[in-house]
């Protein structure tokens, strides 16, 4: 007979696990230490060494008066959490949820604070655009990882399972009981019995072949609270940040070359030679923002001037070379002298001086996610969510810095409130049946002979994710796009792997992500068809202005009878509010 | 006037602790050379294109979370940012227990 032990290789019990260890991840796991007796933390990756974090270049925002004031630093003493918390709802285009940023902008300078007092070293303070008053302060992604590494090794009551992949959540009688996974270098199947589960597994960048981020973040937690019916809010605004790398393949995606861009006059080209920001942004040109800059380039490859990678060029050639050459000493540390992470530029790019880089947008931040209230909530009894995975904080798109801030607010709530619950909750019942049936799929690859290639099909993925769901979208493309996943659908019943081993078998990792990267990426497509306008990170070649007559709405995606449907809602404007005006994109009335 | 790809090989050190009594065996694979080749695209080429039971540790790509230190041609270095211009060996960290081919247990020192 089939028992839950003989199913499963290992069972673990605890009160709460957190999903994804880094910024939010390990921010949730302290806070949930204090009051809980057991606390897990599962990441796909190695803790420290996986995720967007530690990637980060890096801001965090606080308002610009508490940088002053509780760090020293040189910030300006009128700004003020509402001052910070309006400039959000501007950049957000007012679809964030206000009650959730007046929170995230009072609790800001408090969770900074621990984390400086844990030893994380700050630097100076910025001024980014969208932002009235400087307030970013400079921590790199590094320091964020190394700080809540070694708090996190502190705790006696936090077990770290690392090479874990979460695959689906349990409930039982629609509350969480648990979540299964596969421990990737064992290549056991695990059942984790926990009372509250808590996502903190970040963006789905990876669903795009071109992306800042790193390799594992293909949207799980995403998939897993859209399987287990939670709601999905703003998920038609994935970012993308401009004039990443396209060449050599091995630097595809890599920021240097937006960076440059920031600092010194570069030309993007089309392959005509034509500077086409002229179009867009005649003052700022290439120092328009990021969203501009990217879809001006992607509207150029799509009308075929590309260049032969599918980008655009960024050219320095007008520039002196003794100027090229000087910059290159004054860039800021993290691009000086040619270095960036641990690269010498110079072994990769062509000779600036005399030829121009072939750029691309990249995939960079999600906007949106699990929608969850100022407790991190999910509407799924006992499911939190926190961190770049959750939605409703940012709106239609983010100021820079605020991803970070994000991470170390929520990451902190949902620990706090996933312990409250869990105080008087007992563990509950696992299901059997939906475990096999977890189980079967999941293992399912290794025991096909035949069918479809997960390396051919992660591929194929990401190639209609650029063309039908990407920068720049029309209701013909999505309409295409969503035929082809539905296609897709298909061929991932029938995935199978070549390699048999069950241990580090990156070839099985790859097919058990398709379905989550599937998913996600139809409900970027569904919520994107249904939003009939332009706004923040979403550009609609269909339907170019901003309406704020008609659309000031959030679109909510969740499972309906198997299938992905979306419905659209009023925010509450109870503090700031757009004019009510339609207008041309990009530019802030 | 099409040019033929500049081929290189590349050694790899592969262990499998529950195989053959962990024994450690090199395995050589021939990979075109790409421009602006790194031992990361190298080894994603490999286990993409040529060989799937090959493992190794990945994230970031740019040289920040350094999961993907290794050895290469001796030297300890992470993959993602050394570039590739001729034949390598590549072996996994020293002095931490192997978890399979170029993966190792960066909580579990050896040796
Ligand atoms: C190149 C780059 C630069 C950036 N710079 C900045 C900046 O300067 N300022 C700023 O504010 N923001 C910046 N951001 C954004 C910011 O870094 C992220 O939004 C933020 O760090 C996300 O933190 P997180 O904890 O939510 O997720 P992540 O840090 O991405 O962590 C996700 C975790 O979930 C785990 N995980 C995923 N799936 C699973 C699964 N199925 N099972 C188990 N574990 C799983 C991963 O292993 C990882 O541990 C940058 C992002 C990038 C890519």
């Amino acid at each position: 007979m089939n028992t839950l032990e003989r199913t499963a290789d290992e069972i673990i019990i605890t009160d709460v696990l957190i999903v994804g260890s880094e910024g939010a991840g390990a921010r949730a796991a302290l806070e949930a230490s204090k009051a809980c007796k057991s606390v897990v933390v599962a990441t796909k990756g190695v803790v420290g060494k996986s995720g967007a974090t530690l990637t980060a270049d890096a801001d965090i925002d606080i308002d610009s008066r508490s940088a002053a004031e509780l760090f020293d630093l040189p910030g300006d003493l009128r700004d003020s959490p509402e001052k910070f918390a309006e400039d959000m709802c501007k950049e957000g285009e007012y679809l964030n949820n206000q009650r959730l940023v007046k929170i995230h902008c009072e609790e800001a300078p408090g969770r900074l604070k621990e984390l400086v007092d844990w030893g994380a070293r700050i630097d100076k303070l910025t001024h980014a655009p969208g932002h009235t008053y400087p307030r970013g302060v400079w921590i790199p992604g590094t320091e964020f990882a190394r700080v809540l590494t070694k708090e996190l090794n502190k705790r006696d009551n936090i077990t770290l399972l690392e090479h874990m992949m979460i695959t689906d959540l349990l409930l039982n009688d629609g509350a969480i009981a648990g979540a299964t996974g596969i421990e990737m270098t064992t290549g056991k199947f695990f059942v984790i019995k926990a009372k509250a589960v808590i996502l903190c597994t970040g963006g789905a960048m990876r669903i795009y072949p071109h992306t800042t981020a790193p390799d594992e973040l293909t949207g799980d937690g995403l998939a897993m609270a859209y399987r287990v019916g939670a709601k999905l809010i703003d998920m038609e605004f994935p970012m993308f940040l401009p004039y990443t790398l396209m060449k050599p393949e091995s630097l595809d995606g890599v920021d240097f070359s937006y960076l440059l861009s920031a600092y010194v006059e570069t030309h993007a080209l089309n392959r005509h030679g034509e500077r086409y920001m002229k179009k867009w942004d005649p003052e700022r040109l290439e120092h328009s923002t990021r969203d501009v800059n990217s879809i001006a380039a992607m509207v150029e490859v799509l009308d075929g001037r590309g260049s032969p990678s599918g980008g655009t060029y960024l050219s320095l050639k007008h520039l002196p070379d003794n100027l090229i050459d000087f910059s290159a000493e004054w860039f800021p540390a993290s691009i000086a002298n040619w270095r960036y992470g641990g690269f010498n530029m110079k072994d990769y790019l062509p000779d600036v001086r005399k030829d121009a880089m072939e750029t691309s947008p990249a995939s960079h931040f999600w906007n949106g996610g699990v929608k969850i209230n100022e407790f991190c909530e999910t509407g799924i009894l006992g499911l939190y969510a926190a961190g770049e995975g959750s939605g409703s904080i940012h709106g239609a798109n983010r100021v820079s810095g605020n991803a970070l801030t994000m991470t170390q607010v929520w990451g902190p709530r949902a620990g706090l409130y996933a312990s409250k619950y869990v105080a008087d909750t007992g563990n509950k019942t696992i299901d059997l049946d939906q475990v096999l049936e977890i189980k079967e799929r999941l293992y399912a690859p290794l025991e096909r002979n035949k069918g479809a290639d997960p390396i051919a099909l992660r591929k194929k993925i990401q190639e209609i994710a650029w063309a039908y769901v990407g920068v720049v979208r029309e209701e013909k493309g999505l309409k295409k796009g969503l035929e082809e996943i539905f296609a897709l659908r298909d061929q991932l019943q029938d995935v199978y792997v070549t390699n048999k081993c069950k241990r580090y078998n990156m070839e099985w990792i790859e097919a058990m992500q398709l379905e989550n990267m599937l998913d996600v990426m139809e409900m970027v497509a569904r919520a994107s068809l249904v939003r009939q306008e332009s706004r923040g990170a979403l550009y609609r070649r269909d339907f170019p202005k901003t309406d704020n007559v008609n659309w000031v709405k959030n679109i909510i995606v969740e499972k309906k009878d198997g299938e992905i449907s979306t419905s659209v809602h009023d925010v509450e404007l109870d503090t700031y509010e757009p004019k009510k005006i339609i207008r041309d994109y990009g530019c802030k009335e | 006037m099409a040019k033929e790809m500049q081929s290189v090989t590349v050694k790899v050190l592969r262990q499998d602790p529950m195989v053959n009594g962990g024994k450690p065996e090199y395995q050589s694979y021939s990979v075109p050379l790409e421009q602006g080749a790194t031992v990361l695209s190298i080894l994603r080429y490999i286990s993409e294109n040529v060989d799937r039971t090959l493992s190794y540790y990945r994230s970031c790509r740019i040289g920040k979370c350094a999961g993907c230190k290794m050895r290469v041609n001796g030297k300890t270095c992470l993959a993602c940012t050394t570039a590739v211009t001729g034949d390598i060996t590549v072996e996994p960290l020293k002095g931490y227990e192997v978890i399979k081919d170029l993966v190792v247990d960066m909580n579990r020192r050896v040796g």
